[in-house]
């Protein structure tokens, strides 16, 4: 953790060197924006990407959200997979970083994570928030006013021209309430959440009916309006291929050729099937080279007409198929961690409950005492 | 007996050093620990034990990091359980248990409606068998604050008293029935908390919310949250749901995943379902 005093910012605890590479980097905050920092992260080191992701971090939070975070003292983690091996990554192939900042004023406590992948703002999220936000601009009663500033703001300072793209979507809406629109390949979604009091908006990307994940969203408060959680996923989300090549009868029939060998293995029967189209990220073999991108996929269950395994549970078998190329890419059986019910032993009474075993131990122990005394009195004795 | 003390002092201290080993020898000066317990009694599947050890060897990286001591026990023998349960000699104890998990009365004809279910159980890889009530016995100091138990119809229920006498596996490893029956959503702040399945847990390999080896990615997330980035539980799940089933929208993600949602089992819809203290910070 450093310490970063109020106004002062943890200026003091620098050096000089430092300082000045701080300030072209807060210059630069101003003149460049910060997502291009981007392309040429991956030259920098841990401590020049710490203090580039960090600046970012402030400047979302002061310029864009509004936070008045010279009025806290702030400290923060800065936590990064980079040095992971890849199986310790969040996402393997790609650098997360967080800046975890604590801020305080008395009685005004808020918790901020701030996440990057591949040094380009992902993720912001209030982890917590006790007391009444230091605000540096004043919020409306209109909340969806708000949100077309803190949008329109967002693209400013962070040169993020594709929120021209979601501003149509915000300008239409004219009353709080959950609605659902979907044009220029974009689907908007509004979310009011009374039981957990915000409003969320959200976009995702169509195409051919299928809906990605969300690529774009920010929620806000309705009890005080302060933005609690933020994500921009919109540079890393990417559509690999639309073209559905394969009926849903077809890739029934791909499943059923996968697990024609296992069922038999079983001796089990199909008597159900579904097929669920999606768009897909395949996290394990990464079509496309990436994580993030996306490929249309046939999900068929099979189920099996009762519970086999010798051990496990075993319901049906599961097979995704891709939509666009036919092939079956990743298969296994449906099963539970529960025994098969005709495997299971009925249990025979209590367990012994191993109190007598620590007894015992004790015993022996006062035994090995009582022996060793003597010997031990008699070597002082000699001694002496 | 007192003469003998009085007269050696050390020989106590001795005594003491004899007894502390007896139970605590593998984990001796540590604070924190986590016990990993890989439970593959029952398991033919070589894929999901394959995804059983791969859990088990990130989990154990990640807490090596944060200065956790980790004792990953394969074969979880029904020693290493009583060994967990006892939180060896750490001040603050985690939990993660993977295998099979049942319930009495054993469930021959079908499933037994959750209200008739009254005592709770797993195998150790010795074969023998692991009763709540058991646990219980060994969780009296309270060192185990946090338990992660990915069996089936282990988070059935906090408590339940029948003629067979106390059971639950809730109340066993915490050694309380005062936990609150959502710690995620209401967390009762008093630092301790367990997470279970209320009907069946699905395997590590098995697809849910339309994403494959959800239970693999899940797990994975949540304790990268855990450890790397020094959340508490509740963050810690919505973290996890977030990043496993692209979440990206919203607070509270966790509650809208499918672990919380509930998906079809055998036994009808099962839950991840958390008690006691969400907020708990185990770093």
């Amino acid at each position: 953790m450093i310490q970063l005093n109020k106004r002062g910012e943890g200026i003091m605890l620098m050096k000089r060197k430092s300082l000045i590479f701080m300030m072209v980097l807060a210059l630069l905050s101003v003149l460049v924006y910060p997502q291009s920092w981007a392309q040429s992260i991956e030259e920098m080191s841990i401590e020049e990407i710490e203090a580039v992701e960090r600046n970012s971090a402030f400047t979302f939070l002061r310029d864009v959200i509004g936070i008045d975070i010279e009025a806290y003292n702030m400290s923060y983690k800065f936590v990064t997979d980079r040095n992971s091996r890849p199986e310790l990554k969040v996402f393997p192939k790609h650098a997360t970083d967080a800046i975890l900042l604590l801020l305080k004023e008395e009685n005004n406590v808020m918790e901020i994570s701030v996440e990057f992948v591949d040094g380009m703002l992902e993720w912001f999220w209030v982890l917590d928030c006790q007391g009444k936000p230091k605000m540096r601009f004043q919020h409306s009663s209109d909340l969806i006013n708000d949100a077309r500033i803190f949008l329109e703001r967002y693209e400013k300072v962070f040169n993020a021209s594709y929120c021209s793209k979601m501003l149509p979507f915000l300008k239409e809406i004219t009353t709080l309430e959950n609605s659902t629109v979907e044009k220029n390949g974009l689907a908007f979604k509004v979310c009011v959440d009374i039981e957990d009091n915000y409003i969320g908006f959200s976009w995702r990307h169509v195409v051919n009916g299928l809906k990605s994940p969300s690529i774009f969203s920010f929620s806000i408060s309705t009890k005080d309006g302060l933005l609690l959680h933020f994500y921009d996923g919109w540079n890393l989300w990417k559509i690999g291929s639309s073209e559905i090549k394969v009926s849903r009868d077809e890739a029934i029939n791909i499943a059923l050729k996968v697990a024609e060998s296992y069922i038999e293995g079983l001796g089990a029967k199909v008597v159900k099937i579904t097929a669920t189209l999606d768009l897909y990220n395949d996290e394990i073999t990464e079509r496309g080279g990436d994580l993030f991108i996306l490929f249309p996929r046939w999900f068929i269950e099979l189920y099996f007409d009762k519970t086999y395994g010798n051990g496990d549970k075993i319901t049906g078998y599961d097979v995704c198929v891709w939509a666009d190329t036919g092939e079956a890419f990743w298969h296994g059986p449906e099963a539970f961690y529960s025994s098969n019910p005709e495997l299971i032993q009925n249990p025979v009474g209590e367990p012994n409950i191993d109190i007598w075993t620590i007894a015992a131990l004790i015993i022996a122990t006062l035994i090995i005492t009582l022996l060793a005394t003597p010997i031990i009195a008699e070597k002082r004795a000699k001694n002496h | 007996m007192g003469l003998i003390v009085g007269k050696y002092p050390y020989i106590l201290v001795l005594n003491f050093l004899f007894l502390s080993l007896t139970f605590v020898s593998p984990a001796l000066a540590v604070t924190r620990a986590i016990y990993i317990l890989e439970t593959r009694h029952g398991i033919s599947d070589s894929y999901e034990l394959q995804l059983h050890q791969e859990v088990a060897e990130y989990i154990k990286q990640l807490c090596l990091e944060v200065g956790y001591t980790h004792l990953p026990w394969y074969p979880a023998e029904k020693e290493w359980y009583m060994y967990a349960a006892w939180g060896g000699s750490s001040d603050q104890a985690l939990v993660w248990t993977i295998g099979h998990g049942y319930y009495d009365p054993p469930p021959v004809y079908g499933p037994v409606p959750i209200e008739e279910r009254y005592r709770y159980y797993i195998y150790g890889d010795d074969h023998q068998q692991i009763l709540d009530s058991w646990i219980y016995n060994y969780t009296v100091i309270r060192r185990v604050r946090f338990v992660y138990m990915w069996h089936c119809f282990q988070g059935d229920k906090i408590w339940v008293s029948s003629s067979y006498g106390e059971h639950g596996m809730p109340w066993a490893w915490m050694h309380t029935k005062d936990l609150s029956s959502n710690g995620y959503k209401n967390p009762d702040n008093n630092g301790y908390v367990f997470i279970g399945f209320y009907n069946e847990a699905p395997y590590l390999r098995k697809p849910l919310g339309g994403k494959d080896e959800a239970g693999r990615n899940f797990v994975k997330n949540f304790y990268y949250a855990i450890f790397k980035r020094g959340y508490n539980v509740k963050l810690a799940l919505d973290h996890a749901a977030k990043t496993t089933f692209n979440i990206n929208d919203g607070s509270n993600q966790f509650e809208r995943c499918i672990f919380y949602t509930g998906y079809s089992t055998p036994s009808g819809t099962a839950y991840m379902k958390v008690y006691g203290d969400g907020n708990y910070d185990p770093t």
